[in-house]
């Protein structure tokens, strides 16, 4: 056996003796405690997005009755014409629907997108 | 049998993960340790990678076995943590060869060879031990190796080519400053 073979050999022989063994005896059941922590937490994100959804569609069934009532508005309130208190609340309301619908998506959907 | 247990954590039995736990927490812990050079630090690498595992399980697509996905992230978790708290480990990049009759290390009880070969791996740079562990223990060519490094295959033959020296010489030295303990006969 050359050199090489000898050294090759020593190395294979002492590295063998190279597995460290996990040496926190309760590492599995912390580790494991933590993992259902994790699912629940999942099912917690879950359940809670879809509320969310329900709030955005009654939201958006709301914001459309409200926009639709104040629509047609000619009076006066506090010396401002109703209908640019109407415009006002419209845009609001649309801007606030937008907002929460790119958000309610991108949780609802992230892991499919990464994907 | 990971493939059956991977879908049976899917379909929701979480406690089929302890499978993982069990057939896996030893080497992963073996491949951070060789990374972090540090006990604490390591269990806190692979508690990490477990939780990534369990999080993206059903992103896993069986393209590569789940050992090699797995170590994947356990090195990716290592490496990341070394780099997020940016500690400086310095490491020697070259050793200088010293002459030792290589007879003694037949001697050696097994302990003493456990002892001296974690001691010389805590010395050669993260690279250097995560590639000779990846060879030499979990049968790896270079190929795989580079799919868990994310390194080419080329520099897997350099690592590799260097870690052997480096450690042989480090095995040397450290063999050197062990205390003899005489026989009185």
């Amino acid at each position: 056996m050359n050199d090489n073979q000898q050294e090759e050999q020593l190395l294979k022989d002492l590295m063998k003796h190279s597995v460290v063994e996990m040496p926190f005896a309760d590492f599995e059941d912390r580790l494991m405690d933590k993992i259902y922590s994790e699912k629940q937490h999942k099912q917690t994100v879950s359940k809670n997005i879809g509320v969310a959804w329900i709030f955005f569609f009654l939201g958006l069934f709301f914001g459309l009755l409200i926009t639709n009532m104040t629509a047609n508005l000619n009076d006066l309130f506090k010396g401002i014409p109703a209908k640019e208190i109407a415009l006002f609340l419209q845009i609001g309301i649309a801007v606030v629907l937008l907002f929460q619908f790119d958000r309610l998506f991108g949780y609802t959907f992230r892991e499919k997108i990464k994907r | 049998m990971d493939d059956f247990y991977i879908q049976k954590v899917l379909d929701g039995d979480t406690e089929g993960f302890r499978y993982f736990v069990k057939s896996y927490k030893d080497l992963a812990f073996t491949l951070a340790i060789s990374v972090v050079k540090d006990e604490f630090w390591a269990e806190e690498v692979v508690q990490e990678s477990f939780i990534k595992v369990f999080r993206n399980l059903k992103l896993f697509k069986g393209r590569s076995s789940f050992k090699t996905w797995f170590y994947r992230i356990v090195v990716n978790e290592a490496f990341q943590q070394l780099r997020q708290k940016k500690k400086h480990l310095v490491y020697k990049d070259e050793f200088t060869d010293t002459d030792l009759d290589d007879e003694n290390m037949d001697e050696m009880a097994t302990e003493e060879k456990r002892f001296l070969v974690e001691e010389a791996l805590k010395l050669i740079s993260p690279k250097e031990s995560l590639a000779l562990r990846l060879f030499y223990l979990e049968d790896q060519d270079s190929k795989t190796i580079s799919e868990i490094t994310g390194w080419s295959e080329a520099n897997v033959r350099v690592i590799l080519h260097r870690a052997r020296k480096n450690m042989l010489k480090v095995v040397r030295k450290l063999m050197l400053k062990a205390p003899k303990i005489e026989s009185n006969e």
